[in-house]
């Protein structure tokens, strides 16, 4: 059953001009953060969203919770279209889809306890029937994420504790809703590397115990490796190319993707020297004056004159897999 | 995030030619001002029982300098004046705490909802603030009070309207920069209501410059009160009051009667330097990183 569903969504930020200039130009410039994104999760799956910094992967995530109104495009959620959906129905909805943001320490109000912090979801949807309920509940939780000894954690500040606990606070925050799906943007990237792998075992362990759909938002392909069942490759606010994640990563075909893969550092140091890397040239054109054609083509080593024209429509070459490039065409 | 207070109150210099002159951050500074603070609290709720006399009526000879039996002298109609400064202690703090709780009961609500709401009503308020708050402090008060006539509740509103713009444009630009914290998003996405999410995430993070504003606020509202009882738009007299006893004490100075208006003065100046201290002294503990700004 598909969970989530997304249909050519768009979202342009307007830029702020100054006065002087507003008056005399007509023109009214836009970053073009999404760029008609569609794409669909399956329960129980998790989606990896994969792009450089600016590549619109954050956007999405906090388009489809609505935390974002898009300029254009649909969302549904459970069968459900979510997009005209008013505030009062969307911040009850929200007890069924949750966040989990790059900076734990952010994240939290540093004025509130963190069993606080945890049991206020609850409070909010009147989840349980009294404080002393919903503080069992939260002790619970705070233990499920390993925060022990939970009555301690309870009554701490988010600076008392460290970088990794504090994003365990995190998501026991978003879970303890028991949500169905949630969007992990950059969840593990802030964290060292010993605690990353830690906090992705155990969201997997999450995933599997309470049946959560992810959409797990990354910059780093190498975290996509232990969580993702699909892996989405966005370039500009387009997604080029998605497919499994094995399909990916043994056999990328779109350009931008082989030149991901390729970056990937190697366990081994024999094997790393005989893989080529293929680092395109350039930077990430300005998403405010984006590239005619594909976004990719300035960059592109086998860019031809038709990538100049009109960008590639995402084709699905085999069942689950789509490419967006004219060599596939 | 800055939570710097960086308002016009007289007291502010005050306060940064202290830390410079305390060294800052020992924590002395906070300790000094709460020891003169009790001080003067402490002589203001038991007036009635230290005050050696009535302060309103003639208990010696005119014009007597300080002695053993008026420790401060006596003033033209012969009242103790160590028993004035002590009654005027009462209606100087009174008048304070009532002016700075009814200008933060305006400034603080507003504050928050136009930062929070922003938009129109934003700019609305920002501009009938920032009108107030462009005329100088004492002689708005003059106006307004000239207006109320006298009387405690009406000095202190009209002190309220002076000092009601602070609390706004501090409250407000916080909350302008909290709203886009990402804690505040979060609670969104959990699910909170707008009114959840500024009196549980907002207003949190906003309280310790409203604290240290309080406690500035105090200083100057004094100051200002004087000013305007000194002005005779203050307490209406007999009643005992610093402001006052120095406009009645000025006129005799040239006889060389220096103690009716050196010990009302003395007595303002200990308050203010006080509470400046004091809140100076919180500030550096609250917002640690005030000290950067020069």
């Amino acid at each position: 059953m598909t969970l989530l569903k997304v249909e050519n969504l768009v979202k342009h930020f307007p830029v702020r001009i100054n006065f002087v200039k507003a008056l005399f130009t007509r023109e009214r410039k836009k970053v073009h953060a999404v760029n008609g994104v569609s794409f669909e999760i399956e329960e129980g799956q998790t989606l990896g969203l994969v792009g450089e910094s600016g590549s619109g992967k954050t956007t999405t995530g906090r388009l489809i919770l609505k935390l974002e109104e898009p300029t254009a495009g649909r969302i549904f959620f459970a069968g459900k279209e979510i997009t005209s959906l008013g505030a009062e129905e969307m911040r009850r909805l929200r007890r069924e889809m949750q966040i989990i943001f790059q900076d734990p320490l952010a994240s939290l109000n540093p004025y509130m306890r963190i069993g606080e912090a945890v049991r206020h979801p609850l409070v909010i949807h009147s989840i349980g029937e009294n404080k002393r309920r919903q503080r069992e509940m939260v002790i619970e939780m705070l233990e499920r994420v390993n925060l022990r000894p939970a009555e301690e954690f309870y009554n701490r500040f988010p600076r008392q504790i460290s970088g990794g606990q504090r994003q365990r606070v995190v998501i026991a925050r978003a879970l303890i809703t028991r949500p169905k799906f949630v969007v992990a943007d950059e969840a593990v990237a802030m964290l060292d590397v010993s605690v990353r792998s830690q906090l992705l075992k155990l969201m997997m362990d999450l995933k599997h115990e309470f049946n959560l759909t992810y959409l797990f938002i990354t910059h780093d392909l190498a975290t996509t490796k232990y969580i993702c069942d699909r892996i989405a490759v966005m370039y500009l606010g387009r997604i080029v190319e998605e497919g499994s994640f094995k399909d990916i990563y043994t056999d990328p075909k779109h350009p931008y993707t082989r030149a991901l893969i390729s970056a990937v550092p190697e366990p081994d140091p024999k094997a790393g020297e005989k893989k080529k890397k293929l680092i395109p040239a350039g930077e990430v054109p300005n998403p405010i004056d984006p590239p005619s054609g594909c976004p990719f083509h300035p960059r592109c080593p086998y860019a031809k004159e038709v990538c100049k024209t009109a960008p590639p429509k995402l084709k699905e070459l085999e069942s689950g897999r789509r490419v967006a490039c004219y060599l596939y065409s | 995030m800055e939570t710097q207070v960086e308002v016009r109150f007289l007291s502010a210099g005050i306060g940064r030619v202290l830390r410079k002159f305390f060294r800052s951050g020992s924590g002395k500074m906070a300790f000094v001002g709460a020891v003169i603070l009790i001080v003067f609290l402490l002589a203001a709720l038991f007036a009635d029982q230290i005050a050696p006399y009535d302060p309103t009526v003639r208990s010696g000879r005119t014009f007597q300098p300080p002695s053993s039996k008026h420790i401060f002298g006596t003033d033209n109609l012969g009242r103790d004046m160590f028993s004035r400064v002590l009654h005027g202690a009462k209606i100087a703090l009174l008048i304070a705490f009532m002016a700075v709780l009814i200008a933060a009961a305006i400034g603080i609500p507003l504050g928050l909802l136009s930062g929070y709401i922003g938009g129109p009503l934003d700019r609305i308020l920002t501009l009938i603030m920032d009108a107030v708050y462009s005329f100088p402090g004492l002689i708005l008060a003059i106006a307004v009070a000239a207006v109320l006539g006298t009387g405690v509740t009406n000095i202190a509103v009209s002190i309220a309207v002076v000092y009601a713009p602070t609390y706004f444009r501090v409250i407000r630009n916080q909350v302008a920069s909290i709203k886009s914290e990402l804690y505040v998003e979060a609670a969104r996405a959990i699910g909170a209501r707008n009114w959840t999410i500024l009196f549980r995430y907002v207003l949190p993070n906003v309280l310790p410059s409203v604290v240290v504003v309080l406690s500035m606020n105090l200083a100057d509202a004094i100051m200002t009160e004087a000013g305007l009882s000194f002005l005779g738009l203050g307490i209406a007299p007999p009643t005992p009051d610093w402001g006052y006893d120095l406009s009645n004490g000025q006129r005799f100075i040239l006889m060389n009667d220096w103690w009716m208006i050196m010990f009302p003065g003395l007595a303002i100046i200990v308050l203010v330097l006080g509470f400046s201290l004091f809140s100076e002294g919180l500030n550096e503990y609250l917002n640690p990183n005030v000290g950067e700004r020069e």
